[in-house]
């Protein structure tokens, strides 16, 4: 290697960032040659004078300063945060309220089915049967033994198909149920 | 015991006022001499140093420690400085910043005569501040901060190899520019 090559590895090698056969290589330069060992030296030299370069004192305002403007910072931060937040809450709690609002509305506008409609959808319930078997969904005790019957798995599904001629006596109920 | 800077952000982030208070004073000695050495004017330094700390206090709500804390402050410390070297480049006042060797004045005169410790200081000083903006980040932290070269780093946001090759360059043009000074000291 030339003086070049081994003054530009010369940091390297002095903080022993170098493998063995480098460091052995640029040792060996060294040894012969007095401009590299002049280099070498000059390099550490320098690199301690920096040191000379001593810290100052912080001014002792410029601490005072910060705290002080850390408290204003406080006052102006928590509002700055607040306020947006709470802006936020009130369109969305608005928003909120409108768009229920227009479903509620919607859900009123829907037409009501007409009986001919509902005979129309389900041939097999009977409209009069329906009006007037209504009042049991007031009835405590229906729901106990609807219960009764869905634990022991008698009541059928709607959507399975009609085993028994008995089973008609029971439509009417489960279209309620659905 | 002495509560850990992170220990600290902690209690900063309920509002601990006092807390805040301990972490400014033991950091503000070194986060100031960082801007002061790497901008050299005591203003901008003062500046560096306020808006650092008010960073810091605003981003305890959400600061999570995934490195050292001082890794931390010192990268809020460098980019607060080179927004200042933007702002001077913009303004015309500096020269580009250049990742190779910037071309040294030729000497012409020996400086083994007399010369005194604060001129010393100002021919260090004088030549720290020709090393380009990234070398002179880099020799700061490593010579001043005594960091590591991955703090480093981690820090300027590049390898550890870059910073080694800054650092090693540095050196080179830092003996050339402070030959023979050592002698006097």
């Amino acid at each position: 290697m030339g003086c070049k090559t081994i003054q530009e590895m010369l940091p390297a090698y002095q903080e022993g960032e170098l493998d063995k056969s480098e460091v052995r290589d640029i040792e060996e330069h060294l040894l012969a040659c007095e401009s590299c060992r002049s280099a070498n030296r000059e390099l550490k030299e320098a690199w301690h004078v920096l040191e000379i370069w001593d810290e100052v004192d912080v001014p002792e305002r410029l601490r005072k300063t910060i705290v002080s403007r850390l408290a204003e910072q406080r006052r102006i931060y928590w509002p700055k945060i607040v306020l947006p937040v709470a802006a936020a809450l009130v369109i969305v709690f608005g928003m909120t309220l409108k768009f229920a609002g227009m479903k509620n509305e919607k859900q009123l506008q829907m037409p009501i089915p007409a009986p001919a409609q509902l005979s129309a959808e389900y041939p097999d319930v009977d409209e009069n049967e329906l009006i007037a078997n209504l009042h049991i969904l007031q009835d405590e005790e229906f729901y106990d033994s609807l219960e009764e019957l869905v634990e022991i798995d008698y009541l059928p599904l709607v959507d399975e198909p009609k085993q028994k001629e008995t089973d008609k006596e029971r439509s009417s109920l489960d279209v309620i149920l659905t | 015991m002495e509560e850990t800077d992170i220990a600290l952000m902690a209690l900063i982030k309920k509002g601990d006022v006092k807390a805040f208070e301990l972490l400014l004073a033991r950091h503000q000695r070194s986060v100031y001499n960082l801007a002061l050495r790497f901008l050299g004017d005591p203003d901008e330094a003062e500046d560096i140093m306020q808006n650092t700390f008010i960073r810091v206090f605003r981003a305890s709500q959400t600061y999570t420690p995934e490195a050292k804390f001082t890794t931390w402050l010192y990268t809020i410390v460098k980019n607060l400085c080179f927004n200042v070297l933007r702002s001077r480049r913009s303004a015309e006042i500096i020269s580009m910043d250049s990742e190779y060797l910037p071309e040294l004045p030729a000497k012409t005169e020996d400086p083994i005569e007399r010369i005194s410790r604060s001129q010393i200081r100002e021919t260090v000083i004088r030549a720290v501040n020709s090393l380009p903006e990234n070398m002179k980040m880099a020799v700061i932290l490593s010579k001043y901060h005594g960091l590591q070269y991955d703090e480093i780093a981690a820090i300027m946001g590049c390898t550890v190899n870059a910073v080694k090759l800054r650092v090693h360059r540095a050196k080179i043009i830092l003996a050339k520019e402070l030959k023979g000074l050592n002698r006097e000291t």
